[in-house]
């Protein structure tokens, strides 16, 4: 079966409505306050049962096949294995540091702190790894053979490597990780394969450092333009001119940061998920640094306007945002896929749960 | 009435579609080419847009129909899932009646039990976990051993026996005063300083031993850690819970702590005056004369203070025979003076 490549349908479509989500959202909304939050877990479920049966591949929807009971085991573990080191960072060395230990505290700092980021990595592999074993099309699933147990460790060192000379590594270590998570997935008897490169990032990425030096040249023009302004003005208005301008600075500074980290994630989701591949097909993702300003400033008027309550539906949008601007082109043998066999993972995300971060 | 309808199948095994006629019998479904599959085994994987049956034993297994079911089918086959097994079988009302219900009792619970576990935590536990929490108090203890005495002396005689303390002074000018886990008083410096009289120390200092007497530093320890544990997954109602707790005791326990207190100082015969005074200008923010201060740090912030607590503190004082001070004017100045060299040694 071939894809269309370039048409009007694309090979991915998003078919939900927010009316049909609202009486799912806010049912999970009001289970979820009555049970003390232990709703949520199941809550997620509905959420994705509805997500992605109204998500379209081809000619066939996807099904979410994950239980509550799965994510609720999973973040009970999460609980066990970041609690301890978590605990032992905050009282622990604490204590120890009270009580004059303070070197034995630093000693014992960094392998905790490298549990945690040991931690970190599997449990963002096994997310992906959860999520591709309940997603079901054509009756056929994904998943890994892989544990994740050594990119556990890669998370480590490819995050240290990252800070070298600058941080300018980083974009090297985030498109590195992400192939190696990437390509230890398969869904039915495909693998994927994940090729994407780090450079085509690097102009992007190197925005961060130019916003101090423009900064600076800003701020010299400001202060520059006060002076001039203060010859002419009494020093009160001269002053209170000043303290605007900083206070303006300081918006269009976190603004601008704001803008540069959205171009940076834009491009860099471009290139991840462009170099990606399963069998005979490639996938590509359209959205570029406009949709995701759109994107987040939808999020941000929707949630201030509803005073809070349409946080409930960000799921929603982002998810069709995702699909929205996933596409795919190639062709796929539905007699050669078969079904996976790769083993079912027994808990779900937990793990990521605690740091609260996207899977993918 | 059909016994047999069109249907596609995906077997789990490759993604071709398959084009079936099922046909229900009682108890199974007969899908043709397959042997036939007890209706118990198929789970309902469709919604309001499709018809489709799955099975428990394989995952991928997918049975279909492009049109709505019959009314005889309908009622044989399984029900879809709609807010987990539970709810769907209760219902939407009679899940949130009863998720309220059962909700209140586990928070009424957790406010409760923590006041009836903790007189059973052992004293050395409490104490060990009291250092690990606060540790040497950062060095801000005054240290002045003639000092440390009197009041280890004064604190002797305003506690049972039996009662573990450990009461220190620390060289913060904040008139408050605080009792932390296994059995440590501090007295800020501010209270010291601020007091007209030793016997208001004295009341201030008997009303903390009172909250140690009763265990309500563990209880409040044991809440915090209930509540956290039970809204550890939405980490804001957590931290506001967190928050609303630790601050302060509930009323009962305050209550019980001042009634401690007015029992020793009666038993010592020391005025309790002197400490509903002391109430009464902690009340009106006299003691360092700055109200933002008084008001988020002061003794008063975490034990607020009524005109019923200090109305009991002046009745109590008729009963008090053959008064004399808390602790002697040389030895008052003697504390007074206990964060002197503490400064100092800053300098």
């Amino acid at each position: 079966m071939a894809i269309p490549a370039h048409d009007d349908s694309t090979a991915f479509q998003f078919h939900g409505s927010w009316r049909e989500f609202a009486p799912i959202a806010f049912t999970n909304l009001l289970l979820s306050i009555v049970t003390l939050g232990i709703y949520r877990f199941w809550a997620t479920t509905r959420t994705r049962n509805y997500l992605w049966s109204r998500t379209r591949f081809i000619d066939e929807r996807l099904e979410w096949t994950g239980k509550g009971v799965e994510l609720m085991i999973g973040f009970f573990i999460a609980i066990i294995l970041f609690g301890i080191p978590v605990i032992m960072l905050k009282f622990g060395l604490q204590a120890l540091a009270l009580r004059g230990h303070v070197a034995l505290a630093g000693i014992l700092f960094f392998p905790l702190y490298g549990a945690l980021l040991y931690i970190f990595g599997l449990a963002r592999f096994r997310a992906l790894r959860y999520r591709l074993s309940r997603t079901f099309w054509h009756g056929i699933r994904g998943g890994s053979e892989n544990g994740g147990w050594g990119y556990g460790w890669s998370s480590i060192w490819k995050s240290v490597i990252g800070m070298f000379a600058l941080g300018l590594l980083i974009p090297w270590s985030m498109v590195s990780l992400w192939n190696e998570r990437w390509s230890a997935m398969s869904f039915g008897p495909h693998h994927f394969t994940s090729r994407a490169q780090s450079g085509p990032l690097m102009g992007r990425f190197l925005l961060f450092y130019l916003l101090p030096v423009a900064g600076c040249v800003a701020l010299i023009g400001g202060v520059a333009t006060a002076v001039a302004t203060g010859v002419t003005a009494t020093p009160g208005s001269a002053s209170a001119t000043g303290i605007l301008f900083v206070v303006l600075g300081v918006i269009a500074g976190y603004f601008a940061i704001g803008v540069i980290m959205l171009a940076y994630y834009a491009a860099f989701f471009r290139e991840a998920v462009g170099n990606l591949g399963l069998g005979g097909i490639d996938f590509n993702f359209s959205a570029r640094t406009s949709d995701w300003l759109k994107l987040l400033l939808g999020d941000v008027v929707l949630v201030v306007c509803t005073l809070g309550i349409g946080v409930i539906f960000l799921t929603y949008r982002h998810w069709k945002f995702l699909i929205t601007h996933l596409e795919a082109g190639g062709e796929i043998d539905l007699d050669t896929l078969t079904q996976s066999t790769a083993p079912l993972p027994k808990q779900g995300e937990g793990l990521l749960d605690a740091f609260d971060v996207g899977a993918f | 009435m059909p016994d047999s309808l069109d249907a596609w199948l995906y077997d789990g095994i490759t993604a071709r579609r398959q084009v079936v006629r099922a046909t229900l019998v009682p108890g199974s479904i007969i899908v043709d080419g397959l042997a036939p599959i007890p209706i118990a085994d198929l789970i309902d994987r469709g919604d309001d847009h499709r018809v489709v049956f799955g099975r428990k034993d394989e995952s991928g297994w997918r049975l279909g129909f492009d049109q709505p079911l019959p009314p005889d089918w309908r009622a044989a086959l399984p029900h879809p899932s709609r807010y987990g097994a539970l709810i769907d079988r209760i219902g939407l009302v009679g899940a949130v009646i009863g998720g309220i219900a059962i909700s209140a009792l586990v928070l009424f619970g957790l406010w409760i039990a923590p006041q009836l576990i903790a007189p059973l935590v052992p004293p050395s536990v409490e104490r060990k976990l009291g250092d690990a929490i606060v540790g040497d108090m950062g060095g801000q203890a005054c240290v002045d051993p003639s000092g440390q005495a009197i009041l280890d002396d004064l604190a002797r005689r305003l506690s049972r026996k039996g009662d573990p303390l450990r009461v220190r002074v620390v060289d913060i000018p904040i008139p408050n005063a605080v009792a932390l886990p296994g059995g440590q008083i501090a007295l800020f410096n501010g209270i010291i300083q601020q007091a007209k009289s030793p016997d208001e120390v004295a009341g201030v200092l008997a009303h903390e031993i009172g909250h140690v007497d009763h265990r309500h530093v563990m209880a409040g320890l044991i809440r915090q850690f209930g509540f956290g544990l039970v809204l550890g997954g939405n980490s804001h109602a957590a931290e506001y819970a967190d928050m609303l707790l630790s601050a302060r005791y509930s009323r009962d326990a305050e209550r019980e702590a001042d009634a401690f207190a007015i029992q020793r100082l009666t038993a010592n015969h020391i005025s309790t005056r002197p400490t509903a005074e002391f109430f009464a200008r902690l009340a009106r923010h006299e003691t360092t004369g700055n109200k933002r201060l008084d008001s988020a740090f002061s003794w008063l912030a975490s034990h607020p203070v009524s005109q019923e607590r200090r109305d009991a503190f002046n009745a109590a004082d008729a009963k008090i025979v053959a008064k004399q001070p808390a602790i002697s004017e040389a030895d008052w100045k003697i504390v007074r003076a206990m964060c002197k060299s503490h400064h100092d040694d800053k300098r």
